[in-house]
């Protein structure tokens, strides 16, 4: 059993929670569904996309202050030990009270689990304050012209002195004018995969310019970033020169895994919602039935991606099955809810919060590698089919 | 869009009408009431006396025992038979009718016309399609049947497949790979073949459902006649498509008539099980409704453009893969009204293993079971299959690149 | 527990048990292995390889009868039910009790000879009744080849036994539970089998001189069927440890959607070979058809989903960290 380190006072932390990621839940539920400084965040609905990052960050600070969320993260690295399964557990608490899990957690799953194996230096010094909220990360991969095709990025990594120099255009990074850093991936060699490389880079510096756009529901989900000769120094290299793309193919383990099980807590929690707010109709029993089965079947499956992950198994290309899963329950799930809430999904006031959770369910099959190239990854690197 | 039909077409459809009155039982409720072998009995008795009567092959020149009339007329045909619930000929006749016996009024030499066109028409000669072999399926272009020329005859060595209701048949039109050194379709050659010729050997095949309903033809030492050859040699590609075209025209405005039966059995279905006030199977109704009322439209489009430009309008690629998944949507729907019932066989199996069961069918689970397993799966592989359709629909229709793939 | 190298052997002699030729009921051959011992041991592990196993094989031995009445007897606690026959619903009508009589109509997988029978009138009644007393007439299936028989007959109130009120119900809900949870297990292997089956086809097919395996067409068919598999097996596993009646459900829900769909895509891929009794596939085709149809299809039982999330305004969630 793990010695209780020293924490905040505040803490509710008590050693038999560290045995079982249940009994940390359980505790953890009492906590949030008690405690008056948690009360503010049941239920919160945002107004914005910019408030609710604003409102959020008292959570995370509420939750690092009181140990709760350093759990499942090495001690080194400002965490309290344990393995993944209790942030996993951690998500689905917020969600069965119906708080939002504010977005650099879900930035801190991707890009954390990455940092700690190649750039411990980098955990270490840095995840208390991504944890607390008072930093925030972005993930800078994409560019105008390289999508599904990453491999073919260009944004240029030159050495300079004591560091490098990047230039180029990313896109599409979420969160970023919320940003303080982001992790970035650049040509620093020759072409394909072997001339990349991954960095973390200060995003507040006169080299860089972070231009937001607006998304279909019209708040600023990503952002476009310009790079013109912005610096980052040579420790800032997450791994080593050229190990770019191993790298990224790792990180889509915690990527297209754990992000799973995050998400299926939503799902549940948003269709708790929907039979809440609607009437019986047998009309749209199927359809909710389907979301349901969906949904459950996403559980189940990355449960055991979480598992697995928590016993510091090495995933393979298994993984996108999660992701599809994801894709499958993802749009069931807000198909099946707007059929049941039926007009008043589509007028009422109060119900604009889930509108805008519908738009955005619609690019489940685009994010974090496509629908098709997930796909094609199955049906070639899972099930043997030949490639051309 | 024009919706109404020449003078000469409704005079036609009166003509029609008459004949129909005069010939059919006065009860008459369709093929599908009739039981198995009876069906196949009746639709033979029925053929005959469409052709006594002047009714099969009427686009055909007169003096090959056609009427002389136009593609209009034929679908006013197709049309009214439908609603008399009557078929248009027995099953074969789609591949030695309207198949082969069109592809001769096209291309065939005036001997060819002399020679086979009356005897199609009288029954004497069944023509099965001999095109698919176990090594060209999709890829059609690639047939390997090989036909050496011998003095004044071919000798075919090889193998065809899928021959649908190959026992029947007394004659076989095939493809044949006639020159290996062209480009794969150049050197294919259309041919016709009697199955008595020594050396061929017919061997059905077992479907999914238990019958004999297709059959592999394995040919060795083969020997035909040259003028046995429809078209010019190593044209056979050019002459094997160029009807693909015209028939679909008939199809796509009679083939949503039979939907609309057949969706009628489903409505009476869910009748009969209790099921027509479920708000979830009145929605799939509906869909299944909107589908077919959208075929009778593309139809009629498709039939305009045929009529006015003597060539398919790009509505045309898409009825095949239009009313193929429809129908399986279609099937789906009608095993679930039947319920666990749809596991135990009961009642006459279809008598056609194409798209629905005929009309006046009762809604026996037999009916279904043999439509959901065979009839409607197997609608989105023959006559070219849905990722096929798919293909063309994206390059030829909307422009789309070619597939990086099947450049070869 | 069972080690991964006794399910191995398992496996193994399982396989051969379930793909020989013979007329010796299966449970005579089980018997062979020490089969009850296995399943007193690690009931979930050993009933979980069975029924995977049977989908894979396609094999049409009855397993499925006896777990029903093993169910059955367990929840009614009477051990002699155990050697009992239960009868599932008739496409043809419902049983019925009188005051006189009982009018019989039920599906059986195998003949009871003169076992017991047990079939359920509503909600709150089964009646036990020996199967001497009634008719067993082998029906023409859609499998055609898992035989099931059709039990007709009235029998005299008197040589009736009655089980009545939440006994009856409980019961028969558990003998429910657990048959979906092994048709769901069964599905699963049949889903399996035909989505790998399918995929090694396209690799050896060629086609415009390539593997028809290269077009993403197809590739993306049998992709999204394997992923529904995956979700569906981890569904049946969880169903078999949890053992709970809304684990089964969905368990069962989504099996049957795998399987038919698995078929459904398989079946596009193999182009007309698919279409032949030569090939195998269309045994897998058949058996999904059939399975799906038994305990509730996937479709009902989605609606059955559905309803109680609507009804109870509660959802439920499956497996915990
Ligand atoms: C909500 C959201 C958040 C995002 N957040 C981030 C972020 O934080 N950081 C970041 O770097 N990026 C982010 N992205 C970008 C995301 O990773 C890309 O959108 C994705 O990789 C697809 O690239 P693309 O948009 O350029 O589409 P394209 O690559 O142009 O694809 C267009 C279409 O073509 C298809 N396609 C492409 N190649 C193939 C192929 N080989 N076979 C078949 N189909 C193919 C695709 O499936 C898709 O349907 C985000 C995107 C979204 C929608
Ligand atoms: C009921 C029935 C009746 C038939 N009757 C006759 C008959 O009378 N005479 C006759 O000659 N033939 C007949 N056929 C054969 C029919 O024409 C062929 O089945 C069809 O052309 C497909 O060929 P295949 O079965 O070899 O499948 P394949 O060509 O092997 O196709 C297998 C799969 O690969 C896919 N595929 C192939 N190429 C591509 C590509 N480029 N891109 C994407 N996907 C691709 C297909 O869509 C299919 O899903 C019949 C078939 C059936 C099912």
């Amino acid at each position: 059993m793990t010695a209780l380190p020293d924490t905040n006072p505040a803490s509710q932390l008590s050693a038999e929670m560290f045995e079982s990621p249940t009994a940390y839940a359980a505790a953890l539920e009492a906590f949030l569904s008690t405690d008056e400084r948690a009360t503010p965040y049941l239920g919160y609905r945002p107004h914005s996309l910019e408030d609710s990052a604003a409102h959020l960050t008292g959570l995370q600070a509420l939750l690092f202050d009181s140990g709760w969320s350093r759990l499942g993260w090495p001690e080194s690295a400002g965490g309290l030990g344990g393995d993944p399964r209790f942030r996993a557990a951690m998500f689905q608490t917020l969600w069965n009270l119906d708080i939002p899990i504010p977005e650099p957690f879900t930035t801190l799953e991707i890009l954390v689990p990455v940092l700690l194996v190649f750039a411990p230096h980098l955990s270490d010094a840095l995840l208390p304050g991504l944890l607390r909220g008072d930093d925030k990360w972005a993930q800078a991969f994409s560019e105008p012209d390289a999508g599904s095709d990453l491999a073919s990025l260009r944004t240029k990594m030159e050495p300079d002195g004591d560091g490098f120099r990047l230039s180029g255009q990313k896109v599409w990074s979420t969160f970023g004018h919320l940003s303080q850093r982001s992790v970035l991936l650049a040509r620093s060699g020759g072409p394909g995969h072997k001339g990349l490389t991954m960095v973390l880079v200060d995003l507040d510096q006169p080299g860089i310019e972070v231009r937001p756009i607006r998304a279909e529901d019209g708040e600023n989900h990503f952002s476009e970033i310009f790079l013109d000769n912005a610096w980052v120094p040579a420790d800032r290299v997450i791994g080593t020169l050229g190990q770019g793309w191993a790298i990224a193919m790792y990180m889509l383990q915690w990527e297209r895994g754990a992000w799973g099980w995050l998400q299926q807590g939503r799902f549940h929690q948003r269709l708790q919602q929907a039979v809440e707010l609607g009437t019986p109709n047998a009309e749209f029993a199927q359809q909710l039935g389907h979301a349901y089965a969906m949904a459950a079947a996403l559980r189940l499956t990355t449960k055991q991606t979480v598992e697995r992950l928590a016993r510091e198994e090495q995933l393979g290309p298994e993984v996108s099955v999660d992701k599809l899963l994801l894709i499958d329950a993802e749009l069931a799930t807000w198909d099946a809810i707007r059929a049941y809430l039926g007009p008043r999904f589509e007028v009422d006031d109060t119900l604009q919060w889930l509108r805008h959770e519908y738009l955005f369910s619609r690019a489940a099959p685009i994010y974090g590698g496509s629908q098709e190239i997930q796909r094609t990854l199955v049906a070639q690197r899972v099930l043997g089919m030949p490639r051309d | 869009m024009d919706l109404s039909y020449s003078p000469e077409a409704e005079a036609y459809r009166a003509k029609v009408r008459a004949f129909l009155a005069a010939n059919l039982p006065a009860d008459w409720q369709g093929l599908g009431a009739l039981a198995g072998d009876e069906a196949e009995e009746w639709a033979d008795r029925w053929r005959d006396v469409m052709a006594k009567n002047g009714f099969l092959g009427i686009t055909w020149p007169k003096e090959y025992g056609g009427q002389g009339l136009t593609k209009l007329e034929q679908v006013v045909l197709g049309e009214e038979l439908a609603r008399a619930r009557v078929p248009q000929y027995r099953a074969v006749d789609t591949t030695n009718i309207k198949m082969l016996g069109n592809t001769l009024v096209k291309w065939g030499t005036e001997e060819q016309k002399q020679k086979y066109l009356p005897r199609i028409l009288s029954g004497e000669d069944t023509w099965v399609q001999g095109y698919s072999e176990p090594e060209a399926g999709s890829d059609l272009a690639s047939v390997h049947l090989k036909a050496e020329l011998d003095g004044d005859e071919w000798v075919l060595n090889g193998q065809k497949i899928w021959t649908s209701r190959g026992m029947e048949g007394t004659a076989i039109f095939l493809l044949a790979r006639t020159d290996n050194t062209a480009a794969k379709h150049r050197g294919i050659t259309f041919m016709l073949c009697p199955i008595s010729t020594p050396g061929l050997e017919v061997r059905p095949i077992r479907t999914l459902t238990g019958v004999e309903e297709f059959c592999e033809v394995f040919l060795t030492d083969v020997r035909i006649p040259v003028a046995n050859v429809v078209g010019p040699v190593n044209e056979g590609w050019k002459v094997a498509n160029s009807l693909l075209g015209l028939e679909r025209g008939e199809e796509a405005a009679t083939n949503p008539i039979y939907f609309k039966a057949e969706l009628e059995r489903v409505i009476q279905l869910a009748r009969d099980k209790g099921r027509i006030n479920d708000p979830i199977i009145r929605d799939r109704l509906a869909w299944c409704h909107m589908k077919v009322e959208m075929m009778r439209f593309l139809g009629y489009r498709i039939l305009t453009a045929v009529l006015r430009d003597g060539a398919l309008g790009p509505e045309a690629s898409i009825s095949k893969l239009f009313w193929s998944e429809y129908h399986q949507v279609l099937a789906d729907l009608a095993m679930e009204l039947l319920g666990p019932e749809a596991t135990v066989r009961e009642g006459r199996r279809p008598y056609k293993h194409y798209r629905a069961d005929e009309p006046g069918a009762a809604n026996s689970s037999n009916s279904w079971i043999d439509v959901f397993l065979m009839n409607a799966r197997s609608g989105t592989v023959y006559a070219g299959t849905s990722e096929i359709q798919r293909n063309i629909l994206a390059e030829n229709i909307l422009g789309l690149p070619k597939e990086p793939q099947t450049n070869s | 527990m069972m080690d991964t190298d006794t399910l191995d052997m398992l496996r193994t002699s399982l396989r051969h048990v379930l793909t020989e030729a013979t007329n010796v009921p299966l449970a005579d051959r089980l018997g062979e292995l020490g089969w009850d011992e296995v399943v007193a041991d690690d009931p979930v592990t050993a009933l979980h390889t069975l029924f995977t196993l049977k989908g894979d094989t396609v094999s049409s031995a009855d397993a499925l009868g006896p777990r029903l009445a093993a169910a059955l007897a367990d929840a009614l606690g009477d051990p002699q039910l155990t050697t009992a026959t239960v009868g599932l619903e008739s496409p043809f009508g419902p049983s019925s009790l009188t005051d006189g009589s009982l009018t019989v109509d039920a599906v059986v997988f195998t003949p009871p000879s003169d076992n017991p029978v047990v079939v359920r009138v509503d909600g709150e009644h089964l009646a036990v009744v020996v199967g001497s007393a009634l008719t067993c007439t082998r029906l023409t299936t859609t499998d055609g080849e898992l035989a099931q028989f059709r039990l007709t007959g009235t029998v005299p109130a008197a040589q009736v036994q009655c089980i009545e009120g939440a006994t009856a119900s409980i019961a028969w809900n558990a003998m429910v539970t657990h048959g979906r949870w092994l048709l769901a297990c069964e599905l699963v292997g049949i889903a399996q089998h035909v989505t790998a089956s399918a995929a090694q086809y396209t690799g050896e097919r060629i086609q415009y001189g390539k593997p028809i395996g290269t077009f993403q067409a197809l590739q993306h068919r049998i992709a999204t069927a394997h992923v529904l598999v995956v979700g569906a097996a981890r569904l049946a596993e969880h169903a078999g440890h949890s053992g709970d009646e809304w684990s089964a459900l969905v368990a069962k829900a989504v099996a049957g959607q795998a399987a038919e769909t698995a078929c459904t895509q398989a079946q596009q891929c193999y182009g007309a070979i698919g279409f032949t009794w030569e090939h195998e596939f269309h045994h897998y085709l058949r058996r999904t058809y059939v399975l799906d149809r038994l305990l509730g299809d996937w479709r009902s039982l989605e609606r059955e989903i559905g309803n109680e999330l609507m009804n109870s305004r509660h959802v439920p969630k499956i497996g915990m960290l």
